[in-house]
Order: structure tokens, then sequence, then C-alpha cells
């Protein structure tokens, strides 16, 4: 198994990693990190030096109501496992991130949000209760109505409150594996503001944005709602695994401004239409990136990082996302793929929950030291705009702005696990 | 369907277990650890098992008798019985340690043995059935780096051959299924190629061979091959390699 972060940034030396098996394992561990399936980008899910405790043996179902779709399951059931089980009885997770390779304890660890944020909000949302195991081997059982303060300190805690051993969440109840999409060229913010305010009423919304193509930056506008109609869910691709495997790390020039315009051009230009509507299946829907496997090595071996923030929808805000995508256009910074999106109005589920209302903007980037003194002067107009960055995808930012990004971090550090460490945790808060 | 598997716990019987979970079947589960038996069954209720019931086994100490009573405390036709416990001691540790290669050999072969003489008569009164070893394909030549485990399941295919030709015209089918590497837990401290696969893979390879009552092969096909070529080289050749 390998113990990079998905990012292959930074290194992390000297780890080793061990199945969770029982109790009597964490008498013998000294300094630990939960450990889900490793797909976060940054440094939240590395430990050097230490031990990385996987979740990932906690694969199995307790309970489920298919009545109410409340679902009991092992903090390392993957969502891949939850789509081939659970779609087939009509059922569908919450929330989902860009993947479906992520485990349900890291979903509720990093309280992610996904392309229905506007209309239902993160994944905490719908998670009932969960069972934290502590370092000093307490089992609690945690939720709004019990151990409330540990409920919202490990929701979106980064692993660091303790070990997630099983999460109970209502899955959504839908009819069919289809997604029935329209997708909209676009040009600027203004006009990406006003199709979110249109588009309110679809589940799913999201927009593919040129990053070289500056303040008024092309875009196209994705919103999408589960299929109602039968007929068409025969459509045989419920397991959509890699088919395409990244074998080997591409140079580290293959990425560049050059690459990047292409894949913009060919990407925008893909759409002949101003307005395109189509019925597409789940997979494609959701985890284009899921169908190449290994996808992080076409960046090569030094990795890169993801820069995701979101900033409220007032002038200021908006003022910063313009400044930011003009800065990318002049200084040629390319981000391979460029997401923006709407969050909706839903109050913090946990201390460090990432998801605000206003607008959210991920970008990657090769590793390089240009870029990332861009970043930094990017992190302070966020920052002065009332902003936050996403500590699930950071690789990067100081503690200060970690600190301005979640000013309640002192409550929150005392729930923290006094065994558990990560990269994340030494870099950042302490 | 009525299923019963002893070894239920090891990677390949969890995932066969799934699999038959999922058509609606009815599960009797065999294994040593009875709250990760209770655990797995829960799970397997959940992922569409008719019912799902687990006894305590140990292979050290089989006892054919009461676990069909166990089971026909349940159902009484049995379909399909899988015999999948095993386990796979290094051979460094079978050298220092005599105990163990008792205990190694008695799990892998003398359980198999007793059970399948015992199963074969409850099969053969039941007119119908399949009896499934998950076989291996280390049996097909001893070499250094797992002779007694190698041993072990040279015992265990040739049983389940001899089975399978003592109960012909029964209309109980016995199965030889040769298993390559497989990634699971026990497993898990070896370094992996590109033969390996996944536990799921092997069950579902594993599932259809019975499906399909192809009684005898090697999974994935590749080991054909592979242990084809193994076989045939000269004694003298093979002994300077490092397999």
């Amino acid at each position: 198994m390998s113990l990079e972060s998905w990012g292959l940034y930074p290194p992390a030396p000297n780890q080793t990693s061990v199945d969770f098996q029982s109790l009597d394992q964490l008498k013998n561990l000294k300094k630990f990190l939960p450990r889900g399936n490793g797909r976060s980008y940054g440094d939240t899910c590395l430990a050097s030096h230490h031990t990385l405790l996987s979740c990932l043996a906690q694969k199995h179902y307790q309970s489920f109501n298919a009545e109410t779709g409340v679902l009991t399951c092992g903090g390392g059931v993957l969502l891949q496992h939850l789509l081939e089980d659970f779609l087939p009885k009509g059922f569908f997770p919450p929330v989902t991130p860009g993947t479906k390779f992520v485990t349900v304890a890291g979903c509720l660890a990093n309280d992610i949000h996904g392309k229905n944020h506007h209309h239902e909000g993160s994944f905490a949302r719908f998670v009932e209760k969960f069972t934290l195991l502590r370092s000093d081997g307490n089992q609690i059982t945690c939720s709004r109505h019990e151990n409330a303060d540990l409920f919202r300190a490990t929701v979106g805690g980064l692993g660091l409150t303790g070990f997630i051993l099983d999460v109970t969440l209502k899955l959504k109840k839908i009819s069919g594996p289809m997604i029935q999409q329209e997708q909209i060229k676009f040009r600027g913010l203004d006009e990406f503001i006003c199709l979110s305010e249109e588009s309110k009423s679809f589940l799913y919304t999201v927009a593919w944005v040129d990053c070289f193509s500056g303040e008024n930056f092309k875009g196209i506008f994705i919103r999408g709602d589960h299929a109602t109609n039968e007929a068409a869910s025969t459509t045989p691709r419920d397991t959509f695994l890699p088919r395409l495997n990244i074998p080997f790390y591409f140079p580290s020039f293959a990425l560049n401004k050059f690459s990047i315009s292409a894949f913009n051009f060919l990407y925008d230009h893909k759409n002949h239409r101003k307005q395109l509507s189509s019925q597409t299946h789940f997979n494609p829907f959701f985890y284009p990136l899921d169908a190449v496997g290994s996808w992080n090595k076409i960046y090569g071996k030094s990795g890169f990082v993801q820069y995701q923030f979101v900033v409220p929808k007032t002038p200021e805000g908006q003022k910063v996302l313009k400044r930011i995508f003009q800065r990318l256009a002049e200084k040629k910074i390319g981000s391979f793929l460029t997401v923006l999106k709407t969050f909706g109005d839903f109050p913090e589920e946990g201390i460090l929950s990432f998801p605000a209302e206003g607008l959210t903007l991920a970008l990657d980037f090769k590793i390089d030291t240009e870029t990332l003194t861009e970043l930094e002067q990017f992190d302070q107009w966020i920052l002065d705009a009332g902003g936050r960055l996403y500590p699930a995808k950071d690789a990067r930012m100081s503690p200060s702005t970690f600190r301005r990004s979640f000013p309640r971090m002192n409550e929150w550090l005392k729930w923290k696990d006094p065994q558990i460490v990560s990269d994340f945790y030494h870099r950042v808060v302490q | 369907m009525n299923i019963v598997i002893f070894g239920a716990l090891s990677g390949i019987a969890q995932s066969l277990a799934e699999i038959h979970a999922k058509r609606g079947d009815t599960l009797m589960l065999f294994a040593r650890d009875l709250p990760k038996l209770t655990q797995l069954s829960s799970h397997l209720k959940v992922l569409g098992a008719q019912n799902c019931f687990v006894e305590h086994f140990d292979a050290l100490n089989t006892d054919p008798q009461r676990s069909e009573a166990q089971i026909k405390s349940h159902f009484s036709k049995i379909d399909v019985m899988y015999f999948a416990h095993g386990v796979l001691t290094p051979q460094q540790e079978l050298f220092a340690q005599p105990r163990l290669t008792q205990e190694l050999i008695t799990v892998n072969y003398t359980s198999h043995a007793i059970l399948g003489n015992y199963f074969a008569q409850t099969m053969r009164n039941q007119e119908q059935g399949k009896i499934v070893f998950l076989c291996s394909v280390a049996g097909d030549r001893g070499k250094q780096s797992n002779l007694t485990y190698s041993s072990s399941f040279a015992g265990r295919n040739t049983f389940a051959d001899g089975l399978r030709h003592a109960l012909r015209g029964s209309n109980v089918k016995v199965f030889t299924l040769k298993i390559g590497f497989v990634d699971s837990p026990m497993t898990r401290d070896f370094k992996k190629g590109f033969l390996w696969i996944s536990s799921s893979k092997a069950a579902r390879l594993i599932d259809r061979a019975v499906t399909q009552n192809q009684e005898t092969g090697y999974f994935p096909g590749i080991w054909f091959w592979i242990m084809l070529i193994i076989r045939n080289i000269p004694e003298s050749i093979f002994l300077r390699t490092k397999l």
C-alpha cells in the first residue's frame, strides 16, 4: 500500500501502516494517525515517523433500514462499495466528493461536500451518530444529542480526535443510476452567479473553468438531477473501475501551459452548442477521474498541490475571485482542473468544517516556488475578504492562515486526542 | 440456496459469502472467532442474505457430527459447502517448532479430509449438492520456500480429486479449485506482483466455476500454464532455483 498522499506532496518519511484490528493494538502504539484510503491531497493523511492506523479493515455493514435509508457501517467502507451494494436497492450516498475511492470515516473527518452543497449541505448533515475510539481505550458514541461537543470536534476534525469505528448515516433514495444533466457555456463571474441562482432547484451544480481566460473567464456550467425514468437505468456500467491506468510518473514537464491550454480548448469545444441537455450515468457525472487509475502520476514525481478556498458572495469576495483569475492568466499559472461552485447557506456542522455560504474555487498546481509564493498572496486576499482555505486539500498554508480560517481552533483543540498527530497538525496547528 | 462455509473469515470466504448474500441465499458460517463471525453475519444480512447463522469451529478439533447437527438445526438440505480454512505459517518457524507443523497439517489437510469423508455421506443421502475445496497451486510441486504448506495442499488437492471419483454417479459434485496468489489477510506481509489478484476477484472466479459445474481448474487460468511449466522443470534444474 502506498503511504503517500494523493498529491504526492509533501514527502513523509518513516511511516508504517497497520490495519486496525482490536483495542489492544492502541496500547502498543505511541503516536499514530487514523487513515482511510489516503485520498487527501495534502498532509492531513500523513504522519512522518509515526504509525498510520488504517481503517480499511472496518468495512462491514452493521444494519440497514430499507424504509428510512439509515445505514450503520464500519468507518472503512468505501463509497465505491456503498454504490455497488446500495444502488441496486435504490439508495445513493447523500453527499459525494469527486472520487468514490474514499472511506465513510474520511468523509466524516473532512466533512466533505459535493455538487449538492447549495441544496443539501455537507456530509455531516446526513450523519446521525458515530462511534469514536480514543487512544485511552474509551469508545464514545457521538451524536448531536450525546457527546455533542466531541461530535462537532470530530466532524471535519481531520482524524485528530480519535479513530472513527463506525458511522450511522442516511442514504438518499433515488430511482436509478442515471443523471439528467444540462451543460451551459458561460463567461465571467456575473454570468456564473446568475446561472447558480436560476439553477437552485437542481440538486447538483458545478462549473468547469478555463484558468487561462482571465477575469472574464470562460466556463461550462453543469447542473443535474437524478433521472426519474427507469428505462435508461439498464446501462450496465455500475462497476466503473479504472479501464486505463497511469503505470508510471509522467516527466514533470508533461503538464505545462501548452498542454493545459490544449486541454482547456478541447474541453471548451467538446460542446458545440451553448446549451446541451443529456442523460448520463452517475459515474462519468460524479467521478470522471476515477476512470483513470493513478491519475495523480501525470503531475510527475514531485507531485502537486490542490488549492481550494471559499469566499463570501459579497462584492469583496467576488473581487477576490476575479483578481485570482486575472493573476492566473497574467502569470500563466496553469491549473489542470479548475472547478467553481456555490455553497449553500448551511451552518457548519463541525468546528473545523470547511464549507460556508459563498463561492468556492478548487485549483491544482504543479509544485514550483513561483506558484507557492503566488498562493501566499492569494491567501491574504481570501482571508481579508472573510474566506477560508480547505485543510483536507492543503499542503502549504501557514499556521496564521489556518487560525484565521478557523477562528474557533482553540475550542477544537480541547477535544484533540493527545496521542494522535499528523504532518498537517505539526505544520499548521502546533 | 443454502450455503455452508467452513473457515468463513478467510479473505476469499468472506467475499464468497458476500456474493451469496447478494443473491439472497441462506448462509451457515463456521470459524474460530465468534465475535468477528457475528459481525460478518450482520454485514451479510444487510447485503441481502435471507438469513445467516454462525457457529464456532476450530479446525484443530474438527467434529463433523456436531457441525452437521448445527447445520441441520437451521436447514435440512445443503446446496453448496465450501471448505476454505487454512493457515500459512512461515517455513522458518516450522523448522524451529514441531508443534506448528502438526497444526498446519491438521488445519490444511486433516480437517478437510475429516469433513470431506463425513459430509460425502450427508450429500450422498440428500442425492445432490456441491462440495468445494479451495485448493492451491502450491500443492502442485514441493518447493523450499513453503514446503510444508505445499505438501499439505498436495494432500488436500489429491483428497478432493479422490472424493470426486468416489461420488461419481451420485449427483454430488466435488470441486478441486486451485487458486493462485491472492491478496488477503493471510498474505498481508507478502510482496505483491502482477500475478496477484484480490480476494473478491478470486471469489468471483470460484463462484463462476461452481455455478458452471467446472469441477477442476486453475484460477486465474494463467496458472494452468505456469504450473505446467513448473511441474515439468527437471528436478536437477528445479533444485537450483529459489522458488
